[in-house]
């Protein structure tokens, strides 16, 4: 042991710049450049965005709260009768009261029809529409569309509870500019304290989504609106007909309205709780469903961003080359940089390993606590995360890699995502054929 | 004329002799009154006219004298079926009066029967419909009381010789006078179907239909949704139809749609209110009452369980020897005994005056429309009525004086130690407070009061001088 610490620390001592750079390469360019740094900048830029914009902003929320427009909230899901009555519940609590609520049960086989019926005649709901025969969660979105009344669609998951202010938030952003397409709410996790797999799935949603999301929407690549919580115009929906069969329809919807020329906003105000799932191995099921999608939605159903034709845009183009990069490519170049490392500095791998792992550590502390300030809406206090923080370079850097793998060869090559149970297979040999 | 075998029967001025029985056969517009037909053996109805035979029937039959709803009653030459409800008022029916050979059996059935029974007159109203449908059913060798559908019952089901008393706005209290009657022990009820009426006037004709959750209107439209699998569109019918030929296309991807279950299929439907354009999958049922045209809820609709009874043998008793309301309701008034009571104490009060040579006195006070009054003032109130006049009369006995009731009509009071001069002043100071009382009581009731006064004999058994006391009035 002794040995093994003299050893790792002459180790540390020879590394020179270049050669630190020669081993830690994949650290430093693509992690510490484009999420720590780049982000960083990106995220002061869109503080400075933020004061300078504050006169326009409230110009908008005083035309928003002028113009009172009609909301249509929709809830689409399967078996999700016992979340209902707490859902609208938090929706009675919105300080935006203008809004219809429509909830489409797909086919539920519990007790979804009877809670959803006698809430419709009690007057909590507004529309309860029922598919006896289940379609999948495109269709069920999509007949919710079909009678909604309100200017602005604000899609919802059963399972989630809001901020009193979250509807009003969501649909804000319509008011900064008339290009303003889709907004995204933001997602956070509710049973974070449930176990250790939710408690990282929360400081992942706090750094992917509360502030990634912000980032990316600054950058004009924001590319997913949860369909947890996400609001789009009538119109706009109207013009791309609403969502096409999923896995993956949320990621999808967003490119849609993308690709018809509207811009697609993240409101970092407009929060909304989830429940994650609670044990690792559910998780690798959930993610492998949201892998699969990258692939099949942005490398065969969308694929024409990349061509240069008439509806070439440059940020969809940027949009799809980040994510396919560094959610695909990526992927893969981590195996070339273990292949590299096992192959050219095999004696010393354990003090590589050792190492890295203690960069990770000290980046993702550096990120949680800097990035923290950029985070308004907190639920816990930060030292309850700290002890978690290290256990994310495990979480982050092998268990999602892993999955995130196997996922992308299985779609890639078996194109899996056709045979998910998530769909019917009636819609799914339908897509299939259809390359979609 | 000459043997009875080609005896034809004749009309003469709606009159019919035949084998020494009287008929009498009612045409619309004969003139007479229903007093005027008591006399016949039999009636007529002449049926030509359905409508006129069913109201005539009915209304013969809900006659409060039991010399009329007891009479063997036919219709002549009915021109259609009135159903089983009304044919189960009549005895029967002929097409012309040759036919009048084949009734007579069952004329005399029914006059032998109504022969056995006992004269007396009930004490309340309640008691007098149990007696009348009692007494019909009995007369016509029937052992049950059969509710029977009927379109123009304002209950959906008739009970022969209880509903055609109340007009179908108030037929609702035939089941208060058939719930009396099974209180009783008169009749036994047994389940025979269940049916709902308006909540809000009791009626059963209802209208249910469906109709529009949020404005109850049943004006409406329904639609099949369809959904397009390949690009997930869904949307009623009427988006994917075209009006030049009946193919459905899908307005998402423009194409035809070719095989239900296939590449589409009609998860559900969706009706649209035509008056307020709410959209809604699931109508809301509501009973419309054709009476009072209010519109019920499901939920609140009177539920009531049809039965269908049978006569006990304590109910065929009573309707040979009279029925008499048991006295329960009064047995519990305080400061009243009961009847049996009252007699034994007469016996020792005649034991007592024979040792210490007192004057004492029995006497009674008979309300002739009691019935009037119990079925005008309900439960609650009567009580508080009843209870008021008891401690009236109290007011000028002695503490150790009783008072009993017969029944409702009849209330018995003991004056002892009094002389019957005093008693005779102090009784109809009684009956004059007891006027004033009823009077006020009960609006535009005319007070009909009797009253006696006799003294205890030591000569007389106790029986005896109860008896001679009320007898008349019992
Ligand atoms: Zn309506
Ligand atoms: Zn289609
Ligand atoms: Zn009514």
């Amino acid at each position: 042991m002794e040995h093994f610490f003299d050893d790792y620390v002459n180790f540390i001592l020879n590394l020179t710049p270049e050669r630190f750079l020669r081993i830690f390469w994949f650290f430093v360019i693509f992690e510490l450049c484009r999420y720590v740094i780049l982000d960083l900048i990106v995220l002061l830029s869109t503080r400075l965005t933020f004061y300078l914009t504050k006169r326009k902003r409230r110009e908008a929320y005083e035309r928003f709260m002028f113009e009172q427009p009609f909301v249509s909230v929709i809830i689409p899901g399967k078996n999700e009768g016992k979340h209902i009555y707490k859902l609208v519940q938090s929706l009675n609590a919105q300080s935006y009261k203008n809004f219809e609520t429509i909830v489409v049960d797909d086919g539920s086989d519990d007790d979804t029809p009877i809670i959803g019926r006698s809430m419709e005649k009690a007057g909590l709901i507004d529309m309860f529409l029922r598919n006896e025969l289940r379609g999948g969660k495109a269709s069920a979105a999509n007949l919710a569309l079909r009678f909604a009344k309100g200017k602005y669609i604000v899609h919802l998951d059963a399972d989630c509870s809001f901020d009193f202010d979250a509807i009003e938030q969501v649909i804000l952003p319509f008011y900064y500019n008339d290009r303003i397409g889709a907004v995204g709410g933001n997602v956070m996790v509710r049973n974070y304290k449930e176990s250790l797999c939710t408690t990282l799935q929360c400081l992942e949603y706090y750094d992917t989504i509360s502030v990634g999301r912000l980032i990316s929407s600054h950058l004009g690549i924001y590319r997913i609106i949860s369909g947890a919580f996400g609001a789009f115009r009538s119109d706009v929906m109207k013009k791309i007909q609403g969502w096409d069969i999923g896995p993956g329809l949320d990621g999808d919807i967003t490119v849609k309205v993308r690709k018809a020329g509207y811009t697609v906003q993240f409101a970092p105000d407009a929060v909304c709780l989830t429940s994650v799932p609670n044990t690792f191995r559910k998780l690798a099921k959930q993610r492998q469903r949201w892998d699969k999608s990258l692939v099949r939605f942005r490398m065969r159903k969308h694929k024409d961003v990349f061509y240069p034709n008439k509806a070439f845009n440059w940020s969809n183009f940027l949009s799809f080359f980040e994510n396919i990069l560094y959610g695909f490519v990526l992927n893969f170049k981590w195996l070339f940089y273990l292949v590299d490392m096992l192959y050219n500095h095999f004696s010393q791998v354990q003090f590589i390993i050792l190492t890295n792992f203690i960069l990770y550590v000290i980046m993702n502390y550096f990120k949680f606590l800097v990035f923290s300030l950029f985070r308004k809406r907190k639920q816990a206090s930060i030292s309850y995360f700290l002890i978690y923080v290290p256990c994310m370079v495990i979480y982050f850097g092998y268990f999602l890699r892993v999955v995130r793998m196997y996922a992308h060869i299985k779609e890639l090559i078996f194109k899996a995502s056709y045979d998910d149970p998530w769909n019917p297979l009636k819609t799914s040999k339908h897509a299939k054929k259809l390359g979609l | 004329m000459s043997t009875e075998n080609q005896f034809i029967p004749q009309e003469n001025n709606g009159e019919v002799i035949y084998k020494g029985h009287t008929f009498y056969i009612l045409y619309p517009n004969s003139g007479k009154t229903i007093e005027d037909l008591l006399a016949y053996s039999a009636i007529l109805i002449h049926a030509v006219h359905s409508t006129y035979a069913d109201f005539t029937i009915q209304r013969l039959r809900s006659y409060k004298d039991q010399r009329m709803y007891l009479k063997p009653i036919f219709f002549l030459q009915p021109s259609a079926d009135s159903g089983k409800y009304i044919n189960r008022l009549i005895d029967g029916s002929v097409f012309n009066l040759n036919q009048l050979e084949s009734i007579l059996p069952r004329i005399e059935d029914i006059l032998t029967r109504t022969n056995q029974l006992k004269n007396y007159t009930a004490s309340t109203y309640e008691a007098s419909l149990i007696t009348k449908f009692l007494t019909q059913s009995y007369t016509r060798g029937r052992k049950y009381i059969e509710p029977i559908p009927y379109i123009f019952s304002g209950i959906n089901y008739a009970y022969p010789g209880i509903s055609c008393n109340f007009d179908h706005t108030e037929e609702n209290k035939v089941f208060a006078i058939l719930d009396l009657a099974e209180k009783e022990g008169l009749i036994q009820g047994e389940f025979y179907d269940k049916t709902h009426y308006c909540n809000k006037c009791n009626h059963g004709a209802l209208n249910y239909r469906s109709v529009c959750p949020k404005c109850a209107s049943s004006n409406s439209e329904t639609q099949d949704i369809i959904h397009h699998f390949p690009c997930g569109n869904v949307g009623p019918m009427s988006d994917f139809q075209n009006e030049v030929n009946d193919h459905l296309n899908c307005p998402k991807c423009n194409k035809q749609l070719r095989h239900i279950g296939v590449d589409y299929d009609k998860p559900s439907i969706l009706h649209t209110c035509m008056k307020c354009d709410h959209k809604f999958q699931d109508f809301e049922v509501k009973a419309k009452c054709l009476n009072c045209e209010f519109d019920n809820e499901l939920e609140e609709l009177i539920e009531k369980e049809i039965k269908r009874y049978s006569i006990t043998n304590k109910g065929e008793n009573a309707t040979i020897f009279g029925y008499l309301p048991s006295n329960k309701e009064m047995e519990e008034i305080p400061g009243t005994v009961r009847y049996s009571l009252f007699s034994s104490m007469v016996k020792s009060e005649i034991e007592r005056i024979r040792i210490i040579h007192s004057h004492s006195n029995l006497a009674m006070i008979y309300l002739h429309n009691s019935g009037e009054l119990v079925s005008r003032i309900g439960g609650d109130r009567r009580r508080i009525i009843i209870k008021e006049v008891v401690s009236t009369v109290a007011q000028f006995l002695r503490p150790y004086d009783i008072i009993a009731y017969k029944n409702p009509s009849l209330m018995m009071v003991t004056m002892y130690d009094i002389s019957q001069e005093n008693g005779l002043l102090l009784l109809e100071e009684i009956v004059e407070l007891l006027r004033k009382l009823l009077s006020n009581n009960v609006k535009d009731f005319e007070v009909k009061i009797e009253y006696k006064i006799q003294a205890i004999s030591t000569k007389i058994p106790y029986k005896d001088q109860v008896e001679s006391l009320i007898q008349g009035f019992d």
